[in-house]
């Protein structure tokens, strides 16, 4: 009897108190991560008013984000623009909307899947490669370091990264429209045997102003989030390197995610405007 | 510069932590913080330098609060102070020369790339260092590493010093040498706060010794003192010595 009086209470209070505590440290890391997020755009644009990123840090984080990744996206987004021609051109024709192939082009190009498969290619190669340099730093002192001489880590080390990657992510992102629309025409001349001129004068005809503006847009949050979620991660790893890869499968998953989301709620936002 | 611990408390996870610190540091006084491993001496150095903030009591600085300073306030207050790191933790990515000139360009944002230079190769000069400065800390050894993390910690001339362990991993030439700087910077009313696990530290070239064990100050005193008042015949943490002692010369 005096068992079944103390089991009871434990069997429900027990997961009560796990969820309790579950939901009280999620709420705190979001609050920290959401303080952390607001301290870093504060920082970037105080230190990008005044001209004082540290011009080193940034100039190496352009060039690895963006110079580095040209081949594997050049690679990328061919393939998926003659996927897309391939397609369209095979198929909408049969039911009389040969000229939709276009549209589409710059649908998936320009305003989905370019920023989107861009921003994903950069959260594997970029955004994990940042958590886990600034999580190794962590690790071996070298951020208390940095605190020790008077340097502030944020405005140090985060900063130059974030605007490094905001705006390595606008460019290729261009660089993903421009290698996507030469690969579709590529193959619509070489298998379709539609001439140069006419392929090109029909996607000038079909591209407006508002498909540039919402994959700028995008690319440019895509590029804040990427930053903001890689060096918040590379941070919060505490004391052990173990601690390194397991914050970087983190800091993919989020940036990833968040990505996403933001695709779909820009997407959104201009429908409805 | 004075620097005091007011019934300072940090958390420091499961393991251990500092309890109820009160130390005063005053200038030109070398103090050694000695206790065994995992008693918390390097969190003492990195509560004092402000590097780990308190769970509870006051870090003052010069009477300020070292807590109730703004973002501007604190990195200012760190270029006034040195910290010299267990495992060097030089920044990997930089040269040598560039760890070295980081601290000089945190102190003094106008100082033109030439004088900063000048200040490195002088310090350099000073003991005797011939280093290629283009090399990276994995170039070098854990000696050459420790080193230089000393001198990124004494070449912007700090007010305020802190040592962890400043002299594992280096011969004696070197030992001699870092020893010998800091009877100059002590002359010169450098607080000096040097932190060790190890009883065969130069101890009584110290003016006060700090005995921290679990997390406490169990003693405090001149190294005499403390070996008068244990009743040993040895260093007091030495192995004959029969470790650290509860008992406390000057009340905490």
């Amino acid at each position: 009897m005096a068992t079944d009086q103390y089991r009871s209470p434990t069997l429900i209070s027990a997961p009560i108190t796990w969820l309790g505590a579950t939901v009280r440290q999620s709420v705190g890391e979001m609050v920290w991560a959401i303080g952390f997020a607001f301290a870093l755009l504060r920082q970037s644009a105080v230190l990008l008013l005044r001209r004082q990123i540290a011009s080193p840090v940034l100039v190496s984080q352009i060039y690895f984000t963006g110079v580095e990744a040209l081949p594997i996206l050049g690679v990328i987004s061919l393939s998926i623009g003659a996927a897309v021609v391939l397609q369209g051109v095979s198929m909408f024709p049969q039911f009389g909307q040969g000229e939709l192939t276009y549209k589409i082009l710059i649908l998936v190009i320009t305003r989905e899947l370019g920023p989107l498969l861009t921003a994903l290619i950069l959260a594997a190669r970029s955004g994990s490669a940042i958590t886990t340099e600034l999580g190794n730093m962590v690790v071996d002192h070298e951020i208390e370091a940095y605190q020790a001489v008077g340097i502030n880590p944020i405005s140090h080390l985060a900063v130059p990264r974030l605007i490094g990657v905001t705006v390595a992510m606008v460019f290729l992102n261009l660089y993903f429209n421009l290698f996507g629309l030469f690969g579709s025409c590529l193959i619509g001349s070489l298998i379709h045997g539609i001439p140069l001129g006419e392929y090109l004068g029909n996607l000038v005809l079909v591209i407006s102003l508002e498909d540039v503006i919402v994959a700028g847009v995008k690319s440019i949050f895509f590029g804040v989030i990427l930053g903001t979620v890689a060096t918040y991660f590379g941070f919060q790893v505490d004391r052990a390197v173990t601690e390194v890869p397991q914050k970087t499968i983190k800091s993919l998953g989020a940036s990833m995610t968040l990505c996403v989301l933001a695709s779909t709620v820009i997407s959104i936002l201009f429908e409805l405007r | 510069m004075q620097i005091a611990l007011q019934n300072v408390n940090v958390d420091l996870g499961a393991q251990f932590s500092l309890k109820d610190i009160n130390l005063v540091f005053e200038p030109g006084m070398m103090t050694l913080v000695l206790g065994p491993s995992g008693s918390g001496v390097s969190a003492l150095l990195k509560t004092a330098a402000g590097l780990k903030t308190p769970s509870a009591g006051h870090v003052l600085y010069d009477g300020k609060d070292y807590g109730a300073l703004n973002d501007q306030e604190k990195p200012q207050l760190q270029t006034r102070t040195g910290f010299m790191f267990q495992d060097a933790a030089l920044w990997a990515n930089l040269s040598i020369g560039a760890n070295l000139e980081l601290p000089l360009q945190a102190k003094f944002p106008r100082l033109g790339k030439g004088p900063r230079r000048q200040m490195v190769a002088d310090g350099l000069a000073q003991f005797g260092v011939d280093l290629d400065l283009q090399k990276r800390p994995v170039d070098l050894s854990l000696g050459e590493q420790k080193f230089i993390s000393f001198l990124r910690a004494v070449i912007p001339e700090p007010e305020a010093l802190f040592l962890d362990e400043p002299v594992s991993w280096l011969d004696q030439r070197w030992t001699d040498s870092i020893m010998t700087k800091l009877e100059a910077l002590r002359t010169r009313g450098v607080v000096i706060v040097l932190g060790s696990h190890n009883s065969h530290f130069p101890q009584d070239r110290a003016d006060r010794l700090v005995i921290l064990d679990q997390g406490q100050v169990t003693a405090t005193g001149s190294s005499k003192e403390i070996s008068w008042s244990l009743g040993l015949t040895h260093s007091p943490l030495s192995p004959s010595g029969g470790g650290v002692g509860d008992e406390t010369v000057e009340p905490q």
